[in-house]
């Protein structure tokens, strides 16, 4: 264990080795693409729609203000079909499409100490706005939005080594300075009403995968 | 291995499997409208890339052109090599120009040139055959083909040519052979080395030769003859059955489709067979005992066709799994029908299954009755049983072929009320009901196959003919079952209901929502706070809806809710001694005023004791 955190510990300080020529500017913006799985927080999820995760995907554009700090907006989408219940006997019934699509504007910290360094740690949360359609087959469809709140937390991976001569051509072709494989997970809570007086949340636990460009 | 070295065949290996073009084994292209060659140039130009590889450049292509109600209308120029078929004579139509130039072994086949087209040119070329083409309406003015004296071996055979101003105009080595010359302006305007025979000619203003050729028409024996088409004047070339040039063409080119040879478009081994389907088919039972039926229909006017096959069945679709299915030779027109089905029984009565509750439907589910032709779903929201079968709503009856070959035939019982109990039963009818078809045929040794090259698509099908009378089992049921809605999970509501969001405008205005978070909190977690909650959901949409109607008690009502959602806020979010201090502070606050309120009481006694006044 002790030799594995020394090993996260030396990929946090900066990789001498993948020196390149030092770039006139700093990326101010970074633009993320990614996709995973949603793990709703709704208890009983698995029972009308067949599995208790669905896919999600989405995309984040923020602003950093420091190399260690940004702001910025995102937003990722998750879909489910299955079938509905009857109020009555709880029996489920008909079909139904489930959608979400949370938006959220954030603020995050990442522990970047140089532009070289391959692991980069981030933290983040913010405002949610969870835009929720639930469309029942020949019958009609219920939407709105709620508001809730999200903490995200994950890893970025600097793939510039990889291929520095590709680095090198996307910085001079399209301005990206870095290219990170991230991985995330993310929480999500954004109670909702229910019918039968009550509130649910439409949140839940995201782990994604995707790619981060700086530029 | 090298590092590298295995870099540069794995790069090697790639390119072999990805930048080689992939269809340059096939040898047909096809061309259609919308696809990957939408024009025949298209499919051309991927012939010539293909051929570039030294292991493809002598590969033999056939460009095979979709038929297509649309003419193709972009000009090509074929390159050596190449068939370039239409799938169907009558339905593949072009109006652009050909140009066939310097190449050899070209074959253009199955199409019709029509009105727009500007004519094919052929230089320099070898090897050309041209053969089941229509060219007709080109205009008085326009040449359908032009063949210069540098061609040579250029084969002009099976083709149609009517209303044109010259049909062919041959400088070079051109063999004429099966081919119908109908009401040109010249039919052949001749300067080369042109071989005929088997040719039709009629109606041409200036047939443009002295000698018709070998075998053709008009000669000596016989006169000059109408070759009657199905309808030139709407631009069907196919012979009729009483066509002079049906089976007087060359017998070296056999019929597709039998084993004469017809002069034209539509004849010889590569002719596409249209089979137009019998029409005015009648049926009816004749009362006789066994039941018998009695066909008749419109006798066809091609000449290919040998006999009519006749599909008796139980439901419209005849061809499939017919009862009877027998040929009529050609010249017949009537057919009486025996062996017919008797009459039906009665059926079994079907075991209906608790009808399942959807929106505002039921849906129902019984065992198949054997020998059930037809069922009956009964419903009413009041009881009846099989001596009072309701009569409104009206019994729906359900054919046996739109429930499909199942065991537990299933229904949906629709436009029902929410919440209504219905009563419902199903019965099942059996009825002995025969339909025929006629279909035409070329081979009748063939086996049956309607919208096929060698027999017809099939008749229009009669009303079907009902044998005996209809037998109606007993009734299964009555059952009950309730429509409901259909609820998502999770049962999330659609925003904007309720007063305070009214109030707000928004749903998610973050007053709304600290009253959301107090329900959820303070009034769900016990018995009276749930039964206040439910009797606000019941009535809280009707002021809702009030103070939609009358923005302007918005912001009166938000102040009135102002101290709600001070309130809310305070019990939501305030530390636990904070609430013990304003609980504090609103006893010592309301004994403080209790006691001021009680001086003043002592003091107004006091002073009325010592005679003052009220």
């Amino acid at each position: 264990m002790k030799k594995i955190l020394l090993a996260i510990v030396l990929m946090l300080i900066p990789q001498l080795v993948l020196a390149a020529d030092a770039r006139p500017d700093r990326p101010h913006w970074s633009l993320e693409l990614k996709g995973g799985a949603f793990f709703p927080n709704a208890s009983d999820w698995s029972k009308f729609y067949g599995s208790s995760y669905m896919g999600e995907y989405g995309g984040a554009l923020s602003y950093k203000f420091l190399r260690q700090f940004e702001a910025g907006i995102s937003g990722s989408f998750a879909s489910a079909s299955g079938s509905g219940f009857l109020q009555s006997s709880g029996q489920t019934s008909g079909n139904v499409t489930f959608q979400r699509a949370p938006v959220d504007v954030f603020v995050l910290a990442r522990g970047i100490f140089n532009e070289k360094q391959l692991l980069v740690p981030y933290l983040g949360g913010g405002y949610t706005r969870m835009f929720y359609r639930a469309e029942i087959q020949d019958q009609g469809t219920v939407q709105g939005s709620v508001n809730g709140f999200h903490g995200r937390s994950g890893v970025q991976i600097l793939m510039d080594g990889l291929d520095p001569s590709a680095s090198e051509s996307l910085y001079r072709d399209f301005g990206v300075h870095h290219t990170y494989f991230i991985m995330e997970g993310k929480y999500t809570r954004a109670m909702a009403d229910t019918v039968s007086a009550g509130s649910v949340n439409l949140g839940g636990i995201s782990a994604f995968g995707g790619f981060m460009f700086e530029f | 291995m090298k590092l590298k070295n295995f870099a540069y065949l794995l790069a090697a290996a790639l390119y072999l499997t990805t930048a080689a073009p992939s269809p340059a084994l096939a040898d047909t292209i096809v061309v259609q409208r919308g696809g990957t060659y939408p024009t025949i140039q298209s499919a051309i130009e991927h012939v010539k890339t293909v051929r570039q590889q030294p292991l493809n450049a002598s590969l033999q292509f056939t460009i095979q052109v979709q038929a297509d109600p649309a003419a193709y209308a972009d000009a090509f120029t074929p390159v050596s090599n190449i068939d370039i078929v239409g799938t169907s004579t009558s339905g593949t139509f072009l109006t652009s120009a050909v140009t066939i130039s310097g190449v050899q072994s070209v074959t253009i086949r199955n199409f019709t040139f029509k009105s727009g087209f500007p004519g094919m040119a052929i230089s320099g070329s070898s090897n050309i055959e041209i053969t089941n083409n229509v060219f007709s309406n080109l205009g008085t003015n326009a040449t359908a083909i032009s063949v210069d004296s540098a061609s040579s071996s250029v084969s002009i055979i099976n083709d149609t040519f009517a209303s044109n101003g010259t049909a062919i105009n041959a400088r070079g080595s051109v063999t004429l052979d099966n081919d119908i010359f109908y009401r040109n302006s010249t039919a052949i305007n001749s300067g080369g080395a042109v071989t005929i025979s088997y040719s039709y000619f009629f109606g041409n203003a200036a047939n443009g030769i002295a000698d018709l050729g070998f075998h053709s028409f008009p000669n000596t024996t016989t006169p000059a003859a109408d070759p009657l088409f199905v309808s030139a004047d709407g631009g069907d070339f196919h012979l009729q059955s009483a066509s002079p040039a049906a089976g007087a063409g060359d017998p070296q080119y056999k019929n597709s489709f039998n084993s004469t040879s017809d002069i034209g478009a539509y004849g010889g081994p590569n002719s596409d067979i249209l089979l137009t389907p019998i029409t005015n088919l009648t049926s009816k039972l004749l009362g006789t005992t066994p039941e018998t039926m009695e066909l008749d229909w419109a006798a066809t006017s091609i000449a290919t066709v040998t006999g009519y096959r006749v599909y008796v069945n139980s439901n419209s679709n005849v061809a499939v799994s017919p009862l009877q299915s027998f040929i009529v030779p050609i010249g017949t027109t009537t057919r009486t029908v025996d062996n017919l089905p008797p009459a039906a029984t009665a059926p079994d009565p079907p075991v209906l299954a608790a009808p399942a509750p959807a929106n505002q439907a039921l849906q129902l589910s019984w065992s198949r009755s054997p020998g059930a032709t037809s069922y009956v779903i009964y419903f009413s929201t009041t009881s009846f049983d099989a001596n009072s079968l309701p009569t409104s709503p009206a019994p729906i009856p359900v054919d046996v072929s739109s429930l499909g070959d199942v065991l537990h035939p299933s229904y949906k019982l629709a436009n029902l009320v929410n919440g209504q109990t219905y009563f419902v039963a199903v019965k099942a009818v059996a009825q002995t009901t025969v339909f025929a078809g006629v279909t035409a045929v070329i081979d009748t040794t063939l086996p049956a196959n309607p919208g096929s090259n060698n027999e017809s698509a099939l008749s229009n099908i009669p009303p079907g003919l009902t044998i005996g009378a209809s037998q109606e089992s007993g009734i299964s049921g009555p059952l009950t079952g309730v429509p409901e809605p259909v609820v998502p999970y999770p049962n999330v509501k659609g925003e904007g209901c309720f007063i305070a969001t009214a109030a707000y405008g928004c749903y998610s205005a973050p007053q709304v929502q600290a009253l959301r978070d107090f329900r959820d909190r303070y009034l769900l977690t016990n018995a009276p706070g749930r039964a206040f909650v439910a009797w606000y959901y019941h009535y809280g949409p009707i002021g809702a809806h009030f103070i939609n109607l009358h923005p302007w008690l918005k912001p009166p009502v938000r102040l009135a809710l102002l101290p709600l959602v001070a309130g809310s806020l305070f019990l939501l979010h305030a530390p636990p001694a904070a609430k013990v201090a304003l609980l504090l502070f609103l006893i010592v606050a309301g004994l403080w005023r209790v006691k001021i309120g009680l001086e003043k009481k002592v003091q107004r006694k006091m002073m009325l004791r010592v005679g003052g006044v009220k």
